[in-house]
């Protein structure tokens, strides 16, 4: 399986050995150079969400000289309209993430499990769809969604985030399915259950740890997604983070509020960040696990 | 009784939604899930699949939603109360037909009812945009939302207005810059860390996560950090730095300066995602390898050149082709360095494309045509290094 880790004996506890440490600092250097670039600038970030706009322009975000300025955030959710968007891509997430589970899940379970005509022909369309580039699609797309003039704009694009998780979604699960023990079906219709029936009771909960990665990977792609939501939730009324910090910092230039533009900035940033700090071993055994074939 | 209630309601859903979208939007593209509802309800009473019949159901009521605000919330009434009916109609019906615990029938209603979503999606989605995108890039049309009657053919003509366009090729130019400059870059700085980070150091895990971190965060986040603070001439970081150390500040985002800049902070997101393959390429090499090494006296740096490298021919393909991929369609970046007004210093296909679409300023002209061009011509950029890749390099020289 994929996703099985590499079992290692477990670890004794060793005495640190400077030799070998000593011919690794090469490493350790250049490893520590880039962290601490990073974390700089994230802590810089953080500091000056909280600091004043001049405080900002002279440079002085870490001194505090006037206190801590939370206010930041309030403007920034508020008067900046930071909360809409920040729902608005949670309504996209959540609803695209649970309605992308409930298509694929089971045509993936199909697909890797039973033999018919279309099959191979899904299949494959799947993955050539997985790498269709969005600019291929986005100008037929938007001449069907402009002719429902009078749909409610959410919807039309939670439905596209929905397809668009789809082909990745259901490639992602394929393997999963795959490896399942045949036992279980046979058991289940020996024991009078309809076969949906035991895909929905016993084969769905089984791949549970593969829903709960590909489900991560969907949240971050709908949550960061940007080029569509250009295109199809562009509207103050409708657009999801990714937008709409674009559109507060293109009205900078006339606010001059950089505090509150530094907390939007923290706040788009905070969630996926958290998802991250909780899951990161997750995430990082799907990216080489799920996302790439071989 | 409830049989014949949800029978009803099979049937006068979708023609509800026929009727309905013709009076209030007339007959267009958006009359897809109204036909597809039609087409359900009359699959759903030939083959008698209760399945069938929620599904026609399902696209009648989505149809009805894209038409009229209030209509949708009084349909969103009836939809609940109708599918409940059609839940417990089912019911009823697989009890009226024993035959249907027949496991092989059953699982024929089931293959067809798992997969029509996921097929639907993929025509919708993909299928049709993609064919219909190749046509409109021969035609010339008013606008992008023109109905297929006021096309009319131009042939190569809208390819070579692109490749006459001096954005366009200025476009194509930065694309290569970032693709070959920012590819070389990227990949032998993701080399660099996999290799330093797979050598034995401590905290390798908690070092992968924090290099990989800046590809999971919001990118738009990510760039106004950069071009808000790293790259201010204020009060940004590298200023400051140059300031402690007495040189001049430097305008980072001048136009001479802020293509690099942009190739830069696209950088450090990007290296995170590479170095995770190439990690997984280099944990795939047996150990007993770097053991004879070893043995033989080869020290860490003969041990990556002699065997690491020559041994990661296949994740190298993996990691050019999501590059190239990863070029072809870039665009955020370049949105995020030049928000308002296109600027030829960063401009790419992709904001080409969007602006010749989507045109922002008043006195230009949309160009569907012109627009689905661009993207023929990056699709077959990607197909084009795709097979040149697999052509040139081959996995399967060596076995792991």
């Amino acid at each position: 399986m994929a996703f099985g880790k590499n079992e290692k004996l477990p670890k004794v506890h060793q005495k640190i050995n400077w030799k070998k440490e000593a011919t690794l600092l090469p490493g350790y250097i250049i490893i520590l150079v880039w962290l601490v670039f990073t974390a700089a600038f994230l802590l810089w970030i953080l500091a000056a969400s909280f600091s004043t706009t001049p405080e900002i322009m002279q440079g002085q975000v870490f001194k505090f000289e006037t206190g801590f300025h939370p206010e930041n955030y309030a403007v920034a959710w508020s008067q900046q309209n930071v909360a809409r968007y920040f729902g608005n891509s949670l309504l996209y997430s959540i609803t695209g993430c649970i309605v992308t589970i409930l298509i694929s899940a089971p045509a993936s379970y199909v697909l890797s499990r039973y033999k018919f005509i279309c099959n191979k022909i899904l299949k494959s369309s799947l993955i050539i769809a997985m790498s269709v580039p969005a600019v291929m699609i986005v100008l037929p797309i938007y001449a069907i969604t402009a002719s429902w003039r009078n749909a409610p704009d959410r919807l039309i694009f939670t439905v596209l985030m929905i397809f668009f998780r789809v082909p990745y979604t259901t490639v992602f699960l394929l393997n999963f399915f795959q490896t399942l023990s045949k036992s279980y079906e046979e058991a289940a219709a020996i024991d009078g259950c309809s076969p949906a029936g035991t895909f929905w009771r016993i084969m769905f909960p089984l791949v549970q740890p593969a829903l709960v990665t590909v489900t991560i990977f969907n949240f971050l792609g709908i949550w960061n997604e940007f080029f569509m939501a250009l295109i199809f939730a562009n509207s103050q009324e409708i657009a999801p983070v990714g937008v709409g910090l674009l559109q507060i910092v293109n009205s900078m230039k006339y606010t001059g509020q950089y505090g509150a533009l530094f907390a939007a900035v923290i706040i788009v940033f905070l969630p996926t960040f958290l998802l991250y700090i909780f899951l990161s071993e997750k995430i990082i055994a799907g990216v080489t696990g799920g996302g790439v074939k071989g | 009784m409830i049989l014949t209630v949800s029978g009803i309601i099979a049937i006068l859903m979708p023609v509800l939604a026929c009727i309905l979208q013709i009076v209030f939007a007339g007959f267009s593209l958006g009359c897809i899930p109204s036909v597809g509802a039609a087409v359900f309800a009359v699959l759903a009473f030939w083959r008698k699949g209760p399945t069938l019949a929620i599904v026609s159901v399902l696209l009648a009521f989505v149809q009805i939603c894209t038409l009229n605000i209030v209509l949708t919330v009084i349909i969103a009434v009836i939809g609940a109360v109708a599918s409940i009916f059609l839940m417990l109609g089912c019911e009823k019906w697989r009890e009226a037909h024993p035959e249907l615990t027949d496991p092989k029938a059953a699982t024929k209603h089931m293959i067809i009812g798992f997969i029509l979503p996921c097929a639907i999606s993929l025509l919708v989605m993909y299928a049709y945009p993609v064919v219909r995108t190749f046509f409109m890039s021969f035609f010339d049309m008013p606008n992008i939302t023109a109905p297929v009657s006021e096309w009319t053919f131009a042939g190569l003509g809208k390819y070579v207005k692109i490749f006459s366009s001096q954005s366009f090729i200025r476009s194509l130019q930065n694309m290569l810059m970032i693709w070959f400059v920012g590819g070389i870059i990227t990949l032998a700085l993701a080399l660099l860390f996999a290799v330093i980070l797979t050598s034995g150091i401590r905290f390798k895990k908690f070092f992968r996560a924090a290099i990989y971190m800046p590809n999971v965060i919001s990118a738009v986040a990510l760039a106004t950090m950069w071009i808000q603070y790293i790259f201010n001439q204020q009060y940004g970081m590298l200023n400051s730095i140059i300031k402690f150390f007495n040189g001049t500040p430097i305008n980072w985002l001048a136009t001479d300066m802020k293509f690099w800049a942009m190739l830069g902070s696209f950088i450090f997101g990007a290296v995170g995602y590479y170095m995770l393959i190439f990690i997984s390429g280099i944990e795939k090499i047996p150990a007993d390898l770097y053991e004879a090494a070893t043995i033989d006296g080869a020290n860490k740096a003969q041990q990556a050149f002699k065997i690491t490298f020559p041994l990661l021919k296949g994740v190298t393909k993996t990691n050019l082709t999501f590059w190239t991929i990863n070029t072809a369609t870039f665009y955020l970046w370049s949105k995020m360095f030049s928000p308002v007004d296109t600027e030829a210093s960063v401009i790419v296909p992709v904001m080409y494309l969007y602006d010749t679409a989507f045109p922002s300023k008043g006195n230009m002209r949309a160009d569907a045509g012109a627009a689905a061009a661009v993207g023929i011509v990056l699709a077959i950029i990607i197909l084009a290094v795709y097979l040149v890749m697999n052509k040139l390099i081959k996995d399967d020289d060596v076995e792991l």
